[in-house]
């Protein structure tokens, strides 16, 4: 019905028309959707609400299965959002999402742009290197990060028109969803089954008791929902059988031994790439443990080969796993 | 007879001789009215016709009227939430104190309260004790014809940047400066913060200009080239292109802060900055780079940005004078002016509405100033003769008192 690039497009963006289609034809009923996907809706609310980014965002190898608790848990955290009904957590649930679409758009070379401009119906056209858009359509969306090179008056601006790089116009793009989602929230929650409103009951006191604490969930002595969003996304990739560069394993290694994971769950880790080699992953991984314990590179060097993926506002991921892990313990 | 007594008098003559035109869906506008020394002393009145709002003109005859620029489903409803928004159109004021000119000097003034100072001018604090000063405004001819200059760019600027070019309607304010309405379906709907937006743009407000191109980087300033100029890039471009092509080496000066010397020795390179923008780059003159182009791209903004009043454009709620209805400051009309009228339209004949007919008046202390072509004044604490419209104009500002 539909085909691996819609899920995958509909899983990055699900907000799109191809993702209420899919979500049409899978579920009539919210709460009898899968525990994962619930889990992903807390996430994204939590993450939202906290300014974390915890989830990882760009999701480029999952399977159709793993894919659609993405593109589910966006509606059902909507309703979530809604049922808890608080103006802060709008602004911020459509602040996450926007800069989220941001990122993806970014990450993928702003090649999806217009991919995403025509399935959200954006009235557009493009002039030499520009996308040209009516000044009122710019003026309808407010920007969700307050930047001002994004201001009207920072624009190629010219006879009603407005021209945008192709950078911009993923801004605008991504501005487009932030006002659209803040003008749909709340939605309507009449009539939804009751467990719904007991699961967003529950997250509204994650959140507002001030007791919840970021639950990382321990796993082979680690917590990779703390690793900053670089490692994540290495780490999860990895998890579901994508194909990582050889510097980007080395890192992760490295990275993984550094925060205390074992030498054999390293190694059973990498059994997940597609091309797994016993030999040679035993090799690195050794080497790694020697005596001579390799550091784990800094951002700068992250950055260097492409594998930095947010501004995390340190000069080494281990120092912002070290503070995630801080912060949870002092919450804790 | 008492100031404000006459003045209704002469208003309600003239509004029983003449009809204000209704506003676009009237039905849907918030009047106020104001008395005399306050321009809004009640509010949340709703007229469904012209007719109406005339009868109450000549029943009421208020001082000043004003309406909103904001569309309402029960204009009259208190409090405002209760009215029912609908939408709002777009207003842009101009008022001659904002542009500071020369003749500000002549006809304004000044008073300290502290140190009992006076002076001629309009400064921001007393010149001797640092102290708050009471002003003395007025406007003449020059400064309102700066407001009308300012009007007639804005109303380019709507045409060439926004697109607009049908739904502009111009009034005179009836005392010091020009209001622009525009009104169409895509404004009606525009929310609060992309009215904000709009006039960030006039006014050149967080105008970054690296994010429009300007930028010196590794010894070499570039700029947008000239041809795919757009917005803000374009006025920028243009300023600095009109300063070399008149060969304005004191304005470079100034603007630059460089000696006239070495502004009238940059001016004989125009050729080579003017074809250097034409192919995006702004060229190192006499070791003059970075700095000397930062102050120009600076001064050019300054000089092309619009002094718009920014609270009247952001303000949805807000409540204007009535076109063609009479200002209760100056007797003026707030006359309603074609676009094609606009350059010959001069303010303080054209919304003269009052007659010739001599009116003896006890006048204080007042610089002279221009009606009807004609320069009155200045007078000190004297009883003079003079025409209705001038009589009228100062007893409005209460300057003057009825004489006899």
């Amino acid at each position: 019905m539909f085909s691996q690039e819609e899920f995958q497009f509909a899983a990055k963006y699900p907000f799109s028309s191809v993702a209420r289609d899919i979500v049409k034809y899978y579920v009539d009923d919210f709460s009898k959707v899968s525990l994962e996907t619930k889990d992903l809706a807390k996430g994204i609310i939590l993450d939202s609400y906290f300014r974390t980014f915890l989830s990882p965002y760009d999701i480029k190898v999952y399977s159709k299965e793993l894919l659609l608790d993405h593109i589910l848990a966006y509606p059902l955290a909507k309703i979530y959002v809604s049922i808890i009904a608080n103006e802060e957590l709008y602004t911020r649930f459509a602040k996450y999402i926007a800069k989220r679409t941001y990122d993806n758009l970014t990450n993928n070379n702003f090649s999806e742009v217009f991919d995403l401009a025509y399935d959200l119906n954006i009235e557009f056209s493009t002039k030499n290197d520009f996308v040209v858009i009516p000044l009122f359509s710019f003026l309808k969306v407010d920007c969700f990060d307050n930047d001002n090179s994004f201001k009207l008056v920072n624009q190629r601006l010219d006879a009603g028109n407005v021209y945008l790089s192709r950078e911009k116009f993923a801004k605008f793009l991504s501005n487009h969803i932030f006002s659209e989602l803040l003008n749909t929230l709340p939605c309507s929650v009449d009539g939804l089954p009751s467990s719904l409103k007991e699961e967003a009951n529950s997250i509204r006191n994650d959140i507002f008791s001030r007791k919840y604490k970021i639950s990382f969930n321990k796993i082979q002595n680690i917590y990779p929902n703390a690793f900053p969003a670089c490692y994540r996304e290495l780490y999860f990739s990895l998890l579901s059988g994508s194909n990582l560069t050889h510097i980007a394993r080395f890192y992760l290694a490295v990275f993984l031994a550094a925060v205390g994971m074992k030498k054999e769950s390293i190694i059973e880790l990498f059994k997940n790439a597609p091309n797994y080699n016993e030999t040679k992953t035993k090799y690195h991984v050794d080497r790694i443990f020697s005596k001579k314990r390799f550091l784990p590179p800094s951002c700068a060097k992250l950055r260097e080969y492409g594998l930095c993926k947010d501004n995390c506002n340190v000069k080494n991921p281990i120092v912002y796993y070290k503070k995630m892990l801080f912060t949870d313990k002092k919450q804790k | 007879m008492k100031n404000e007594d006459f003045l209704k008098k002469a208003f309600g003559w003239y509004y029983s001789k003449n009809k204000v035109p209704a506003p676009d869906s009237i039905e849907n506008r918030e009047f106020g009215i104001g008395s005399f020394g306050k321009k809004i002393d009640k509010r949340h009145f709703a007229f469904q016709n012209e007719k109406e709002l005339n009868n109450f003109l000549r029943a009421e005859i208020p001082l000043y009227i004003s309406y909103s620029c904001a569309y309402y489903k029960k204009p009259d409803a208190t409090p405002m939430e209760a009215k029912g928004f609908l939408g709002s159109d777009l207003i842009y004021e101009f008022d001659a104190d904002d542009f500071n000119e020369d003749c500000v000097d002549k006809h304004d003034r000044w008073s300290c309260k502290s140190c009992n100072a006076k002076g001629q001018g309009a400064p921001e604090k007393c010149p001797y004790c640092g102290g708050r000063v009471e002003l003395d405004q007025w406007v003449c001819k020059n400064c309102l014809e700066k407001a009308k200059q300012n009007t007639l760019k804005l109303i380019s600027w709507l045409k060439s940047d926004f697109g607009i070019d049908e739904g502009i309607y111009v009034n005179f304010s009836g005392f010091k400066g020009y209001h622009v309405h525009v009104r169409m379906h895509e404004i009606k709907n525009l929310k609060q913060n992309a009215r904000v937006e709009l006039v960030d743009y006039l006014t050149a407000h967080f105008l970054d200009t690296k994010s429009l191109g300007f930028n010196y980087q590794d010894g070499v300033f570039y700029c947008p080239a000239e041809n795919s100029a757009r917005g803000w890039q374009k006025k920028i471009l243009l300023a600095i292109k009109n300063i070399f092509m008149s060969a304005n080496y004191e304005e470079l000066a100034l603007a630059t802060g460089i000696t006239l010397s070495s502004a009238k020795r940059i001016i004989y390179n125009s050729d080579l900055v003017i074809n250097s923008m034409k192919n995006g780059y702004l060229p190192k003159l006499f070791h003059k780079n970075e700095k000397f182009w930062n102050s120009l791209i600076s001064y050019s903004i300054n000089k092309e940005a619009l002094p718009i009043d920014r609270q009247t454009s952001v303000d949805i709620k807000k409540i204007v004078r009535l076109p063609d209805s009479l200002h209760g400051a100056t007797g003026l009309k707030a006359s309603i002016v074609e676009l094609r009228d606009i350059k010959n339209f001069d303010p303080l004949k054209n919304s003269i509405v009052f007659p010739e007919k001599a009116i003896k008046i006890n006048v204080k202390s007042v610089p002279s100033f221009e009606l009807n072509s004609k320069v009155f004044g200045p007078y000190e604490n004297e009883t003079v003769e003079l025409p209705a419209y001038a009589a009228i104009y100062l007893i409005a500002r209460n300057y003057a008192t009825l004489g006899g």
